[in-house]
């Protein structure tokens, strides 16, 4: 075996059942789904739309900011310190202020909604003259610092003498061996099967399932898709929006929702909860999405109101949360009024 | 001398008692307690009652069932499905032995001066408990460890830093920790038991189309 301090290093994989099974299902299988080129029910490319400053900016108005529930306390098996309590000036505590608003930025980045990744089938060279140098491939990486794990250089030789890129698993594999994420198994959980995800999210555990599906794959990993739409549908059918609130996923999950067309849940319950600044941002998104257009309205109430005789798919429901909460309005403000001329 | 009336005390029980020991095939040892019935290892708790004239008989054959009640309760060859110690779990006899703590908090060890040495290496010697003082979960047959029985694996994980606790603590021996562990690992690995992941961060231009 070849030290690690040389450029390349050489690994031979005997035994690897899982990954010979899962190459040939990806050759199979996946081109099918991928003749489309996005997401089955996706309008448009979610890549294209993603990383827009004015949709980022939206998604992360929409997701809004509970500190509690953000910074809530991380059970990690880590030594436990008593709390610290210091003495700080108004400037200081502005200072520091602004330091945790920039961990919660980081803790708030939102993992990106792509499409499946396309598979690996770039051949680096045929040898003929190596077939049946060994009986299994020998998997070669390249573990130099300074290159992100998706840029790496992973290649096969395989036992009939081709030299060809590693596939997707293969490469996630060995840049685990070599450089493991935290969090992150090698063989993939069992909790990422379809039986064992639905008890997980019958079970109601919908963070716990996105943040292990965010650590262990890779945002356009076939598995990741599944498991990240299944459990995004989930909630959504479910109207569960609240336990994703001030959390990294809602705003891919709302995502998901426009581009799926199917954000009227969302936006029911945004109404039922009178958060009509959410609501609005909701409506704004949508025609981000569909038209890469701003609308011009800048009243809030007729932006939704317009949506809702408009593109929105469940007009009933919407139409009724939205006369109800009119009139709520409309008594609040009736008792302000009142209130302000009695003090007057 | 005192060794020799203590034997001679038990050879006397054993003549008042009649009944006739037999070694199990599988374990040749001194200790005359564990039986066996047409080959098979059988449960004490299970063993029928026999009487002094059916043992005194001639024709008793090393076939026999006999019991032996004051060493019943030490003996572990049953295999108790998981489902059984679920329900154990939910049940009135686990509420009035244990009560609302966690099953190893009322379990005190037995050891000289103020610090605790390491825990045994197991409790159960050739399928019987060889000790004393057992530990928590060998001194209750029902308490058993796997991945399904989160209720009992979650007693064992610390509520304030989420890590598995030690022996120091909890009195296992090595042998059932080893088995907590693996039980733990495998629970979180079907999603049964839930953690908190440290969180990942990502580099948007690595998924950025250029």
């Amino acid at each position: 075996m070849a030290s690690r301090a040389t450029m390349f290093t050489f690994s031979k994989f005997r035994y690897f059942p899982v990954l010979k099974h899962r190459v040939a299902k990806f050759s199979v299988s996946r081109n099918i789904l991928n003749s489309s080129a996005f997401d089955p029910g996706y309008s448009r490319d979610p890549a294209e739309v993603f990383f827009k400053e004015n949709v980022q900016s939206l998604l992360d108005r929409l997701t809004g900011r509970d500190y509690d529930k953000v910074f809530h306390g991380r059970k990690l098996g880590q030594r436990l310190e008593p709390p610290k309590y210091e003495l700080l000036t108004q400037a200081e505590v502005d200072q520091v202020m602004a330091e945790m608003e920039e961990k919660l930025k980081k803790k708030l980045q939102m993992p990106p909604l792509l499409k499946e990744r396309e598979p690996i089938n770039k051949i680096l060279s045929f040898n003929p003259e190596l077939q049946g140098f060994d009986d299994c491939k020998y998997v070669f990486i390249n573990i130099s610092q300074g290159i992100t794990n998706r840029n790496r250089e992973v290649v096969v030789r395989d036992p009939n003498g081709v030299l060809r890129e590693a596939s997707w698993e293969e490469k996630q594999k060995m840049c685990q061996i070599y450089f493991p994420t935290p969090g992150r198994e090698i063989y993939t959980p069992k909790m990422f099967e379809e039986a064992n995800i639905q008890d997980c999210l019958d079970q109601g555990e919908f963070e716990f399932v996105l943040d292990r599906a965010c650590a262990q794959f890779d945002p356009d990993d076939p598995d990741y898709v599944r498991v990240t739409r299944k459990t995004y549908n989930f909630v959504d059918e479910n109207a569960k929006f609240a336990s994703l609130r001030s959390t990294r996923h809602f705003g891919p999950m709302v995502l998901h929702l426009v581009l799926s067309k199917r954000m009227d849940n969302l936006l029911f319950h945004l109404i039922n909860s009178k958060d009509i600044d959410a609501a609005a941002d909701l409506v704004r998104l949508f025609h981000e999405v569909e038209s890469n257009t701003s609308p011009t309205e800048v009243d809030e109430f007729q932006l939704i109101e317009n949506y809702i005789q408009g593109p929105a798919l469940k007009k009933s429901a919407l139409e009724l949360a939205w006369q109800s909460f009119l009139e709520i309005d409309k008594q609040r403000r009736e008792a302000l009024g009142q209130q302000n001329k009695a003090s007057n | 001398m005192t060794t020799k009336i203590v034997l001679s005390r038990c050879f006397s029980l054993l003549a008042l008692r009649q009944s006739v020991f037999t070694a199990s095939p599988k374990y040749v040892n001194n200790s005359p307690m564990l039986l066996t019935t047409e080959g098979t290892r059988s449960s004490f708790a299970r063993s029928f009652a026999v009487t002094p004239n059916d043992e005194t008989s001639p024709e008793s054959n090393s076939e026999e069932l006999i019991v032996d009640q004051k060493n019943a309760s030490k003996m572990r060859s049953r295999i108790i499905p998981v489902e059984t110690s679920m329900k154990y779990l939910k049940s009135k006899g686990y509420s009035s032995t244990y009560g609302e703590d966690p099953v190893w908090v009322r379990y005190r060890r037995n050891f000289k001066g103020q610090f605790a040495p390491k825990t045994r290496k197991t409790c159960i010697r050739q399928e019987k408990i060889s000790t004393g003082n057992p530990c928590p979960i060998c001194r209750d047959e029902y308490l058993i460890l796997d991945y399904r029985n989160v209720e009992l694996l979650k007693q064992f994980i610390s509520p304030f830093n989420g890590a598995i606790l030690p022996t120091e603590k909890t009195g296992l021996c090595q042998h059932k920790h080893r088995e907590l562990v693996v039980a733990i690992i495998k629970a979180k690995d079907y999603g049964l038991i839930k953690f908190d992941v440290p969180s990942r961060e990502y580099e948007y231009s690595d998924y950025q189309k250029s």
